[in-house]
């Protein structure tokens, strides 16, 4: 990963910024994966977790691979910003479907459930879900990219 | 896909465009997967070149590419650490899941 970003500095113009845009696993275990609720009018009603198959293991090396080259002054880390992306859903069915589709998405079978009952008691209920996302700004700097550490 | 709508208040481009200077800006996508993102921001740059390592994905990508943008983006194969970029040079790096 830290090769990476070198490679994507030496691909930047002076003062080029690099964005790194992922899901947010560093928050609370609850929205370490994405959440899924049944909308009623503006309440959100929560019906639990889709769980993400990508190891924490990666999320964590990417942030260390960030500080690594923020530390060998390649990088400014000029902005961190966080927010939500919401997807919708118009039944159950167009859920599973998606989430069939994308490997690394699983619905626990405690969602399918909450979620089925709540839209049995809400059956104009809208499903949302909604991933929390992280926005890494980081500005190139002057520095020249030795790859050594320590100087 | 039918009766799914991704991101529909455009959150995530909303806060691209407050931290990152997109207007005219020539941008790389590193691992631009099916070009969802791509898309996005295409109509402020000057030009988005968008490498992903997998050729069935970028094929879909150029497909659902609105004639409109065709100019202004750039499919190629490749990966960060080989995007097969020599002598091009960027405004913004954009790695959106792919770091």
């Amino acid at each position: 990963m830290v090769h990476a970003l070198i490679v994507a500095r030496g691909l930047l113009r002076p003062h080029g910024v690099l964005v790194d845009l992922r899901n947010d696993r560093s928050v609370s275990i609850r929205t370490r994966h994405d959440q899924v609720y049944c909308l009623i009018g503006d309440r959100r009603l929560y019906a639990g977790a889709l769980e993400i198959n990508k190891p924490l293991a990666d999320f964590r090396a990417a942030d260390r691979a960030i500080r690594e080259v923020v530390r060998r002054g390649l990088y400014r880390l000029s902005t961190v910003d966080a927010f939500e992306i919401r997807s919708y859903y118009k039944t159950a069915a167009h859920l599973e479907r998606a989430a069939a589709r994308n490997p690394y998405v699983t619905i626990v079978s405690a969602t399918r459930r909450r979620l089925g009952a709540l839209l049995r008691r809400h059956p104009a209920g809208q499903i949302v879900t909604v991933a929390q996302t992280r926005l890494n700004v980081l500005e190139k700097t002057a520095a020249r990219a030795s790859g050594r550490r320590g100087r | 896909m039918k009766g799914y709508r991704r991101d529909p208040e455009r959150a995530e481009t909303r806060a691209l465009r407050r931290r990152v200077a997109l207007h005219d800006a020539r941008i790389l996508d590193v691992g631009c997967g099916e070009g969802r993102l791509t898309r996005k921001i295409a109509g402020a740059a000057r030009l988005v070149v968008a490498i992903d390592p997998n050729d069935e994905v970028l094929a879909r990508a150029r497909r659902l590419t609105p004639r409109r943008l065709k100019k202004k983006i750039e499919y190629r194969q490749g990966t960060a650490e080989h995007p097969n970029l020599r002598h091009r040079r960027f405004d913004v790096a954009v790695f959106s899941g792919s770091l």
